[in-house]
């Protein structure tokens, strides 16, 4: 029963705030003016968001193309070390010998996988057992928050530091692994705190008494509500995994030849980047990181709409 | 959000101060500061960098332990004796002589007129008690002394070490040890926590201050030899050992004797104070091709021997140790300062060049096949994978020289790069391939051997794990030979059995020697002149002591 | 009653189940922590004498027991509140390194932790409450454009620019080595000086996530029918905003605020790190990179008990804050 009354919310647009006439009114409107998804439509129409949307699109294509942008193999250390920006080499070389801006290139395939697939992960995990623990409440939430609580205060660190030294050539999608599956505990615990309040609402209690079942009523009253904070605690976990992977590349946990943002600037801190002038080294992956998370921030704005129409931009 | 800003850090202020209090308290104490006003030492201070003890450095003056504060106890314990690491050489220094009785007996003649920093005078029962500590507490045997080691009695001045069997190369590890107050120490129940933080010792310098932060050795003025030490105090800062922080620091001059990495030293280093600004890096131990003997190909010599030739090993010293040394030889000495060993008949002093044509000759002689563009044996190709431990840059980039190199010789090589651990542990089990390490380099050349091949009567199974010959070579000739060398007590004795050993690398090849690892070492002649150098290579880097008693006020300008 | 209870066994259990995660998980890192030692102490060699790592192994006293005995040893010393000798800071004991290094680390994350939160909720209401506004523009933007930039790598420009280029502050450390350690204005003032770049770096990211939290939670709840109704009923804007909105917003803000209190520690590692300061993130750092088990567990002990508490004062809040969860349970 359940998975039929799921089958009929298939279209975003649906799972938008029912009980706000205006929205569903102004959803409308955008998709007659937009033949795109509606959501798309939202986000687009946000200039913040617009904004986003066209610096991540630039990502994307650097990083599905990253071969035809980059000059050199990111890895071949043929060159002279310590070359400066110029010089043949935009961006200059390592003291390896390596061309920085083709790592720099290489780098956004590794920030977006690790942001999309650890984000995805995070995010599905956390609405699962946060709408479920906090709907349901009772034994069932209490069971649920134990494991809320023992993802929250497992030590991360030595758990990415054990698991990468075991998977040579694989740390990638290791740390991918455990930033999703460590992550998902804090916006668990946010979807909770937030269907705690939903779910005493006068709306819900309404429908509850209207005779509707269990999963109706998560989908199709709770959920819509939840839009924005789905969203955006996607967005917030991929940014988190983005973050979280440049960060303990940067100290030295993970596999150091991924080649990935956090790993340029880890060597370029252990290689004495500043130590030799080499701004562009660690400037370059620090700067790369920021915009991308920068872009997915400005898309974040955009989001704020898609769950409460009052934002949008007219 | 402005109005809150000088907030913010008045709040900060009043947050931090009670917090030191409580972060220090107990880590002062009282020091033996003997500070002369009349007639300071002409240095009046050398600055230096990090000085151990890990970064929450703790006081700590007990040489034993593994967070002992190294920039202090260099300093307060000296050794019977100093090997010149450059050289070879042996300095008295706490002992005056020794001499083999046999090769079972070694006896040092102690110096009078050394006195402790408390005015006890030092004796040979100093030396036995020091010695007899790791007998009663293997935790101290750092050298494992114990395991030939019976007996160290003191008869006047005399101390005569006993051993099991012959033992000459244990005299370097013997000489070696810091020599430790008897009357303080045979207090200690408990001398392996013990922390000595008021240390009674012979040597040039002694404890002015320590805190976390900061530690200041000032010139013992009752120093046995106190007219050569010029330097009136050595103050040490906390950095991280080698980290950026030292590295920057370095380069505005900040230290005057430093033994640290530096990145593009010329640049940020020398061209920042040329005419004070100098550094000598020496050749230290041999980067070496390590393969695992207990697998096909590498147990076979033909194999073993062709691609000794197929590395172009100054590359690989100018990628990797930045040019400052030079590729090394396969007779596993460190050239050119321990030429005394080498066997003058083997063809230019054991350095292979670069040639694969050669190296595939000896390999199709040996049975192998160039099958278009890969080498077969039995129709096999012949396929490696390279293990190196993915933090240790200038092997990562020499990994790859090793592969073009073998690559030219139709050798497919995988360069596996991984955590450092993962791969030291594969290496003691054998599961591995080939992989790089760095024996020998020092005077000692039994200890070369015998961690890279002692016991290679016998190799270990596979999957056991161990620290000495992990290659798991099987030569009982050659174990025969280590066994030689370390009863041999003098170089008339050792270097016949050098060259046999020296010989046996050149035709058997059971590892293959490819640049010398520099060894780091930093000077300013601001404050102090008489440093060696590559001019003047009286001692090495790691001869502090000697050193310090060369150093002399810069000549007027 | 049962409510309490309830609450403190499920304490206990998650309490349980991440000790003994906390046991195994190191415990599986390849490496040998004596040759991690012996390696450390010789840092400019690539070879490690194997007779020194076994004096050393002799001294550490490494267990040869199998690991259900250590485990149990464990939980014994554990319950007794004894957590052993460090293994990398031989032979002072765990509790010694903590007491040395956990002021410097609290008395930082939790200065800017609470300036971070208190700023960051206060602005984040204020520009929901203005949204769209010139203040909301540039509160959120400057948010925003602030948190995309990494951590570390300001801190990295803040040591090389301001510390080391400008000379403005001190280049690492946590005070002068010529100041002695105590109560007197040379150490106080080193130590102050000493934690501005940290404390900036870390004050630079902290309100970060509380204004946009704030804001975001706060939107959403202005939008909701009880805040109309309540500007149907004429109530001010002002009362609507700050009385009704800011309430609930700040819940989730709340929750968050519990974690991040856990989340000090694993947030100064990097700061610590990089400025070389004297807390317990940086030994921490080490612990992890030496394989210093009683010292990593402690540490880990340390958070996961921190975190579990503030998660406990976090639901009684919640309950404070909004009584509607009080019925649900």
């Amino acid at each position: 029963m359940s998975m039929l009354q799921q089958g009929e919310t298939p279209t975003v647009s649906d799972a938008l705030p029912l009980d706000e006439e205006g929205a569903v009114e102004q959803q409308t409107r955008a998709n007659r003016r937009f033949r795109v998804p509606g959501w798309l439509g939202i986000l687009w129409e946000n200039r913040k968001s617009r904004v986003g949307l066209v610096m991540l699109a630039i990502f994307l294509i650097v990083a599905v193309f990253a071969p035809l942008f980059s000059p050199h193999d990111p890895r071949s250390n043929d060159f002279a070390p310590n070359l400066d920006p110029g010089s043949g080499h935009l961006l200059g070389t390592t003291t390896k010998g390596e061309d920085i801006f083709s790592q720099l290139v290489y780098g956004a395939r590794t920030s977006l996988i690790v942001g999309v697939v650890g984000g995805l992960l995070a995010t599905a995990i956390a609405l699962v057992i946060g709408l479920t623990a906090g709907y349901l409440g009772g034994t069932v939430n209490e069971v649920l928050t134990f494991f809320i609580n023992l993802a929250l205060v497992v030590p991360i660190l030595p758990l990415i530091a054990l698991l990468s030294a075991y998977a040579p050539g694989q740390g990638l999608w290791v740390v991918i692994l455990i930033i999703g599956l460590t992550g998902w505990a804090s916006g668990a615990r946010l979807k909770k705190a937030q269907i705690l309040t939903l779910r005493s609402r006068d709306y819900i209690t309404a429908a509850v008494f209207a005779g509707e079942g269990l999963w109706q009523v998560i989908f199709r009253e709770i959920m819509p509500n939840m839009i924005s904070l789905v969203v955006v605690g996607f967005m917030g976990s991929a940014m988190g995994a983005i973050g979280a992977e440049a960060g303990l590349a940067f100290l030295g946990f993970g596999n150091p030849e991924t080649i990935s943002w956090g790993t340029m600037s880890y060597w370029a801190n252990n290689q004495g980047a500043l130590v030799t002038g080499q701004w562009a080294w660690l400037l370059a992956p620090g700067l790369a990181l920021s915009f991308l998370i920068m872009a997915l921030t400005l898309v974040n704005f955009g989001v704020d709409a898609l769950g409460n129409p009052q934002l949008r931009e007219e | 959000m402005l109005k809150s800003k000088p907030m913010v850090f008045l709040l900060l202020l009043a947050l931090l101060a009670p917090m030191p209090a409580v972060a220090s308290a107990g880590s002062q104490a009282p020091f033996h500061a003997a500070v002369a006003q009349e007639g300071e030492a002409p240095i009046e201070n050398l600055d230096r960098g990090d000085f151990g003890g890990g970064s929450n450095p703790q006081q700590n003056f007990n040489p034993f332990s593994p967070t002992v504060l190294s920039g202090a106890t260099t300093w307060l314990f000296e050794p019977l004796m100093i090997i010149n690491a450059y050289s070879c050489e042996v300095i008295p220094w706490l002992a005056t002589e020794f001499a083999w009785p046999d090769p079972q007996t070694l006896q040092f003649t102690i110096r009078e007129g050394v006195t402790w920093s408390d005015g006890t005078p030092f004796t040979a029962e100093d030396v036995v008690f020091t010695h007899k500590l790791g007998q009663a507490f293997p935790a101290l045997d750092t050298d494992q002394a114990w395991d030939v080691l019976t007996d160290v009695v003191a008869e006047g001045n005399t101390v005569t070490f006993t051993f099991n069997t012959p033992a000459g190369a244990q005299f370097s590890n013997l000489v070696d040890n810091p020599i430790l107050p008897k009357h303080i120490w045979e207090a200690q129940a408990d001398p392996v926590t013990f922390l000595n933080e008021e240390p009674v010792s012979t040597g040039p310098f002694l404890v002015e201050s320590f805190n976390p932060q900061q530690l200041v050795m000032v010139r013992n003025p009752d120093y046995w030899q106190a007219e050569k030490v010029q330097v009136q105090r050595l103050t040490y800062t906390k950095t991280e050992a080698g980290g950026q922080v030292a590295q920057l620091a370095l380069g505005e001059g900040r230290y005057d004797w430093a033994d640290q990495f530096q990145p593009g030293i010329e640049e940020t280093y020398v061209a920042k104070d040329p005419e004070h600004n100098k550094y000598w890096f020496p050749a230290g131990g041999s980067v070496s091709l390590m393969m695992n003997h207990s697998k096909a190909p590498f147990n076979d010599p033909a194999f073993r021997q062709g691609i000794a030739y197929a590395f172009d090993r100054e590359s690989m010293a100018q990628r990797a140790a930045f040019g400052y040394t030079g590729g090394s030889t396969q007779a596993f000495l460190t050239l050119p300062n321990q030429e005394i060993y080498l066997d003058p008949s083997i063809p230019d002093q054991g350095f292979l060049p670069h040639d694969p044509a050669k190296a595939i000759e000896i390999l199709t002689a040996g049975g192998y096949v160039m099958d278009g563009d890969s080498l077969t044996k039995d129709g096999e190709p012949v396929n490696v994978t390279f293990s190196v431990p993915a933090s240790f840059n200038d092997w990562v980039q020499a990994a790859e020289l090793v592969r073009e190199g073998l690559g030219e010789i139709g050798i497919n090589v995988e360069i596996d790069s991984k955590d450092p651990d993962l791969v030291f542990d594969e290496r003691k089990a054998g599961n591995f391939d080939m992989t790089f390490d760095a024996p020998g380099g020092g005077c000692n050349l039994w200890a070369g051997y015998n961690y890279a091949l002692g016991g290679s009567d016998a190799p270990t199974p596979v999957d056991t794990p161990v620290d000495f010959n992990y290659i798991r070579f099987n030569s009982p000739e050659t174990q025969a030979l280590i066994d030689q060398l370390q009863g041999a007590t003098d170089i008339e004795a050792q270097t016949p059995i050098a060259h046999q050993l020296q010989q046996m690398m050149m035709t058997q090849v059971p590892f293959i020697p490819l640049w010398y690892g520099p060894v780091w070492f930093e000077y300013r002649t601001e404050n102090a002149e008489g440093w060696p150098s590559a001019e003047n290579p009286y001692a090495h880097p790691g001869n502090p002591l000697v050193i310090i008693t060369n150093l002399v006020p810069p000549a007027a300008a | 009653m049962i409510y309490f209870v309830r609450r403190f066994a499920v304490f206990l259990l998650t309490l349980w189940a991440a000790i003994t995660l906390n046991f195994i998980i190191p415990r599986l890192q390849p490496g040998d922590p004596a040759e991690r030692i012996v390696r450390r102490l010789n840092p400019n060699s690539r070879t490690v004498d194997p007779n020194q790592v076994e004096a050393v192994r002799k001294m550490l006293g490494l267990p040869d027991t199998n690991i259900f005995e250590q485990y149990l040893q464990y939980l014994q010393t554990l319950v007794r509140g004894e957590f052993g000798v460090s293994y990398s800071y031989f032979p002072f004991t765990v509790t010694h390194m903590i007491g040395q290094t956990l002021p410097w680390t609290l008395v930082l994350g939790a200065v800017t932790l609470f300036i971070g939160f208190v700023v960051g909720t206060l602005l984040g209401a204020w520009a929901a409450w203005r949204r769209n506004g010139p203040f909301d523009s540039v509160t959120t933007l400057g948010a925003t454009f602030l948190g995309t930039l990494p951590s570390f790598w300001i801190a990295l420009l803040l040591l090389y620019v301001c510390a080391f280029k400008w000379g403005w502050f001190p280049v690492g450390g946590g005070y002068s080595g010529d100041a002695q350690p105590g109560w007197n204005w040379a150490f106080i003032s080193s130590a102050f000086e000493h934690s501005v770049l940290p404390a900036v770096s870390i004050l630079l990211f902290a309100p970060i996530g509380w204004i946009l939290g704030m804001r975001n939670n706060m939107v959403t709840i202005l939008g909701d029918d009880y805040t109309r109704l309540a500007k149907a009923k004429g109530l001010s804007e002002r009362r609507i905003a700050l009385w009704y909105g800011a309430r609930v917003a700040v819940l989730p803000n709340v929750a968050g605020l519990a974690l991040a209190v856990g989340g000090i520690l694993g947030g100064s590692v990097v700061i610590e790190q990089i400025f070389s300061y004297p807390g317990m993130g940086r030994l921490l750092f080490e612990a992890l990179r030496d394989g210093d088990y009683p010292l990593m567990q402690t540490v880990f002990l340390f958070i996961i008990i921190g975190v579990l508490l503030a998660d406990l004062v976090a639901d009684f809040l919640y309950g404070v804050l909004d009584p509607r969860v009080r019925r649900g349970g």
